[in-house]
């Protein structure tokens, strides 16, 4: 089998939801001396945005994305330990990942973060219920360099703390620094324009596609 | 000249298909009436005295005609023997689960359905202390009694429930049914409590939402199971629901009609369906039976000026006043908890304005 071959049965078994056949791809290319980060690029992340794209189409729906996160899963458990190895290639930027402090609706937020992932994003996923002093410590661990933050909110409750997020990255002095990306049901254009942010996105892929344009 | 009606004359009228003298406005308050009385958001869903004096002095303030009800999105984890949190910290808007039931396959098999024989599952006994007060002044005991497809999401740890709806699907329909039976205990117990003549259950959530299932899907998973308990409530003499087809559902709406017909319902549903389906799709599917709602998006209520929402509910109105079995303002989910009163008012001040029937 060649090497593309190897990396469109990478790409087919997330898009089938295949998630042993995914894992045996992943050996499979590790064994042809396919790169873990090749893989990854070339196969699972190919995959992951055709579902992202089929999620979007309304071809596909949720169990269908969270049966093909465990096929890339269960791939990504035989390729990091590969990663280390390999010279990790040229990301777009770092991304904070989050739910708002108070709300724990956490699919939403769980696809955002895969999206960046196999968009080119070294993605830093905080989970949910997240306050805004672990948010800004987190920033601070970048040292002034570019970062995205995506916030999600499923109430309009925890959607009131996106904007004491924006008060906290203005007050730290952090703002220029960050790019802010909100969503949840909720979350509307005038919401982000009235508290300042940067972006909203319709669904997970909408947000990885703004997330590339604003950190490019 | 028509003499105005009190807000239960306005709602009698438009349930038993007669014209009111104005559009009724359900606002779809809870957690918003708490903010309003003083009483913790925590406290409102963790008492139900609590709950229902909230709801009752904001119904009396406002003069709207919805009544008080105890219910959230995530019940049904707390009474299978789950955790649950009450809202009192910043950021929450309503109870939510700290500690799933089933977390694996085989903690469904173990899963009992709990009984109303003895002491009241979970929030249930709240639930129950809200019905009683509400029953002693005559207003309608309403109970939620579905969805059985949401409280199952609930339940179990929501993303491996999605996953066994295509990985396992006999397990997905073994906690469903679990789920389906624990409701229509709900039901016997409240039904022969007050009275099937008194009830106004409300059924709906959002996980069965088009942004989480297919149509195929809700066919599957979900329609069977509400189904039964639309069975069960029609045999029991029950003749009017809530229904809150949570989030976009537009995909769903063949099967909410399909009910009707496969049960030979006589009785009136009141459908009140997220922001995202459109007033003129809910008239054509329901409106020659049914109420239906005109389903204003909640955050409007947070980010528009009063004047602003006068024209929205203007809009509204205008698109749904004339469906044939009756419409009622509402927004389209939960009001907003920390939206101001006045937003309230702009409902009722619209539908005085522009949804009068004479």
């Amino acid at each position: 089998m060649s090497n593309q071959e190897i990396l469109n049965k990478l790409r087919d078994t997330i898009v089938t939801q295949d998630i042993k056949g995914c894992a045996e791809a992943a050996e499979e290319a590790l064994e042809t001396g396919i790169s873990a980060f090749d893989a990854i690029n070339g196969g699972l992340s190919v995959g992951m945005k055709i579902v992202g794209d089929k999620y979007e189409l309304g071809e596909l729906y949720l169990p269908h994305i969270m049966m093909s996160a465990k096929a890339m899963d269960a791939a990504m458990e035989i390729l990091t330990p590969e990663l280390e190895k390999d010279k990790a290639g040229e990301k777009i930027g770092n991304a904070i990942t989050f739910v708002q402090e108070g709300d724990i609706h956490e699919i939403g937020h769980r696809l955002v973060s895969i999206m960046l992932s196999v968009n080119g994003f070294n993605v830093v996923d905080l989970g949910t219920d997240v306050s805004n002093e672990i948010i800004i410590g987190e920033i601070k661990k970048f040292n002034d360099d570019t970062v995205l933050i995506a916030g999600s909110a499923l109430m309009t409750t925890s959607m009131q703390g996106q904007k004491d997020t924006m008060e906290a990255l203005e007050k730290e002095g952090l703002r220029k620094s960050v790019k802010v990306m909100f969503g949840g049901a909720p979350v509307s254009e005038r919401w982000i324009q009235e508290i300042g942010a940067d972006a909203t996105a319709k669904n997970a892929a909408d947000a990885a596609r703004i997330a590339v344009k604003l950190m490019t | 000249m028509t003499q105005r009606m009190t807000p239960p004359e306005r709602m009698m009228a438009v349930m038993s298909g007669q014209k009111p003298d104005r559009v009724p406005v359900v606002p779809f308050v809870l957690g918003y009436s708490s903010q309003i009385t003083g009483i913790s958001l925590g406290d409102f869903y963790a008492d139900g005295d609590k709950c229902f004096e909230a709801q009752f002095a904001s119904m009396r303030l406002h003069g709207y005609e919805q009544t008080p009800m105890y219910g959230y999105a995530s019940m049904g984890a707390f009474e299978f023997g789950g955790e649950i949190e009450y809202p009192y910290g910043k950021g929450q808007g309503a109870p939510f689960v700290k500690k799933h039931p089933v977390n694996d396959i085989e903690d469904i098999e173990k899963l009992e359905v709990p009984d109303f024989e003895n002491e009241l599952p979970g929030a249930y006994k709240q639930a129950d202390k809200l019905a009683s007060r509400c029953a002693e002044l005559g207003m309608p005991v309403s109970v939620q009694v579905g969805s059985t497809f949401t409280a199952a999401s609930v339940v179990a740890n929501t993303s491996e429930f999605i996953s066994w709806l295509i990985m396992d699907p006999k397990a997905a329909h073994l906690l469903l049914g679990k789920v389906c039976d624990m409701f229509i205990n709900a039901i016997d117990y409240f039904a022969d409590k007050y009275g099937a003549e008194n009830m106004l259950p409300f059924d709906g959530g959002p996980s069965e939402s088009n942004t989480m299932i297919s149509a195929e899907m809700f066919a599957e998973f979900a329609y069977p199971y509400m189904k039964r308990i639309h069975s069960h409530l029609k045999e029991l003499g029950i003749n009017s629901v809530l229904m809150h087809p949570c989030s976009d559902q537009n995909k769903n709406i063949q099967h909410y009609v399909k009910l009707r017909n496969e049960m030979g319902w006589s009785g009136k549903y009141v459908w009140l369906f997220g922001p995202e389906t459109p007033i003129k799709d809910q008239i054509t599917a329901f409106g020659d039976h049914d109420v239906v709602c005109g389903n204003i998006n909640p955050p409007l209520f947070l980010s528009s000026s009063y004047e602003e929402l006068l024209e929205i509910c203007r809009k509204t109105i205008e698109e749904g006043m004339n469906s044939p079995s009756g419409f009622i303002l509402a927004p389209g989910c939960e009001f907003p908890v920390n939206a101001a009163p006045i937003k309230v008012m702009a409902m009722l001040d619209a539908a005085e304005k522009y949804g009068k029937y004479e």
